[in-house]
């Protein structure tokens, strides 16, 4: 089965590129819901559905903090709700929180769903012809934190025997040994890749990633819908009073590519499961 | 043990802040014997390009009475309270800072701009809840976009 993941690394990376700047930088309700709902939904289907659900309850709790957290140190606003301290807190404020919450949530989730996609081969494949030494280290710190937490649990686990009654001590004397433990993968990861001649001038890369119809065709389509996103004119005035974009139909136009763009990874998995459901059904 | 200290913090915080609904903070506070002069202007703010300002004063000569032993910053206070204009202040005590007046703040018009305040046509080089306010005072909040050269009070190093 072709899986999104599969899909040529040069089309992975210009999609995550469209949607992540325009997530970041157009600060939008209503593209950053459409954006979460197409990176959830692409998550539900490829993640176990309980760590999913723990997640989702961990992120609304940040979502809620940032939120709350706004106003209080944010006055602007011509809807008053209450005053502390002869400092208004208003509606403004609150809607801005909640929406630069939304952002951060959102792009936190894009990344969970880039790293499920960029493996190491991935990251080598696209930077190890420009630049070897910055794709290792993309690669080895990419890698860094999962590894981290799967052997900090490892070694916890062993020293639980040792150490029973001290926590404290049983945290932190893992915690040097995974520390201690990670530099020196460091170190032999560089040295080996250096030993098989990873810097030599010609050396060149295997791939097993072609550039077929199917990533050219995709990459037009994303291309075209990041450009129709774009093009509308939508963006929100929060402070003093909200000033909303008109519901033009270039705006229209816009919400709808980005909704599109970012439901392009869940369309295409379920397409593929579909077509995968129906020929093993004809055998 | 550890929620009761949470619990005691919590009311500590909650304790020392005041909350007010609109219309409680709106209540009119002329209180005094002692009578004040106080003007809000943003004229620099109104001629900075592409500005969307069009209105320069804010407030003119509103006047405005107050106890013996107040502030600039209470009598600031009470007369934007009265005229329902919005402010916005951070710091507390001596250093009480304005940030913003009628939703201009500062850095809004370039990184030299902010509001700074004199009496009777003295910038005093103290904030405006150390500066003790006497009988007849004429008391100015000016917004610069110069560090204060533009409207005379030009920085010295």
């Amino acid at each position: 089965m072709n899986s999104f993941k599969n899909l040529n690394p040069y089309f992975l990376i210009s999609y995550f590129i469209f949607v992540l700047f325009i997530s970041i930088f157009s600060f939008n309700p209503i593209y950053l819901t459409s954006g979460m709902l197409g990176a959830l939904s692409y998550c539900f289907l490829i993640l176990e559905k309980k760590n999913i659900l723990k997640s989702i309850i961990f992120y609304l709790l940040i979502f809620l903090a940032v939120a709350v957290l706004n106003p209080l140190f944010s006055h602007n606003g011509k809807t008053v709700l209450f005053f502390i301290n002869d400092n208004r807190v208003t509606l403004e404020a609150l809607i801005y929180g909640a929406v630069l919450a939304l952002a951060v949530v959102e792009v936190i989730f894009w990344f969970k769903c880039f790293n499920l996609i960029f493996d190491s081969e991935k990251i080598i494949f696209l930077f190890g012809k420009i630049s070897p030494k910055t794709a290792l280290v993309i690669s080895m710190t990419l890698r860094f934190i999962p590894n981290f937490i799967k052997t900090f649990r490892s070694v916890n686990t062993s020293q639980k025997l040792l150490l029973k009654n001290h926590r404290l001590k049983r945290y932190l004397n893992s915690f040097s040994a995974v520390i201690t433990q990670s530099m020196e993968n460091a170190v032999i990861t560089s040295d080996s890749m250096n030993a098989r001649g990873y810097l030599l001038k010609h050396k060149t890369f295997y791939s097993r990633f072609k550039f077929t119809p199917t990533d050219l065709f995709l990459l037009i389509i994303s291309a075209v819908l990041f450009i129709l996103t774009v093009i509308g004119r939508t963006s929100f005035t929060y402070y003093p009073e909200f000033i909303f974009p008109d519901l033009s139909l270039l705006n229209c136009i816009s919400y709808f590519s980005f909704l599109v763009l970012s439901f392009i990874p869940f369309i295409f998995e379920i397409k593929e499961g579909i077509i995968w459901k129906f020929s093993v059904s004809k055998i | 043990m550890k929620k009761t200290i949470i619990l005691i913090l919590l009311i500590f915080l909650l304790s020392s802040c005041s909350i007010k609904t609109p219309d409680e903070y709106y209540k009119n506070t002329d209180s005094g014997e002692l009578t004040a002069k106080i003007s809000i202007n943003c004229e620099t703010a109104v001629k900075y390009k592409n500005s969307k300002r069009k209105k320069a004063a804010i407030l003119k000569d509103y006047k405005m009475s107050f106890k013996k032993g107040d502030t600039v910053y209470t009598a600031f206070k009470n007369a934007c309270k009265n005229n329902k204009i919005h402010f916005e202040y951070s710091g507390s005590a001596d250093s009480i800072y304005i940030k913003g007046i009628d939703y201009l703040y500062e850095f809004d018009c370039g990184d030299l701009s902010g509001w700074e305040y004199s009496v009777n046509g003295k910038f005093p080089n103290v904030g405006c809840n150390a500066f003790k306010l006497k009988n007849g005072d004429e008391i100015r909040w000016l917004y610069t976009c110069d560090l204060g050269a533009d409207i005379g009070n030009k920085y010295k190093e």
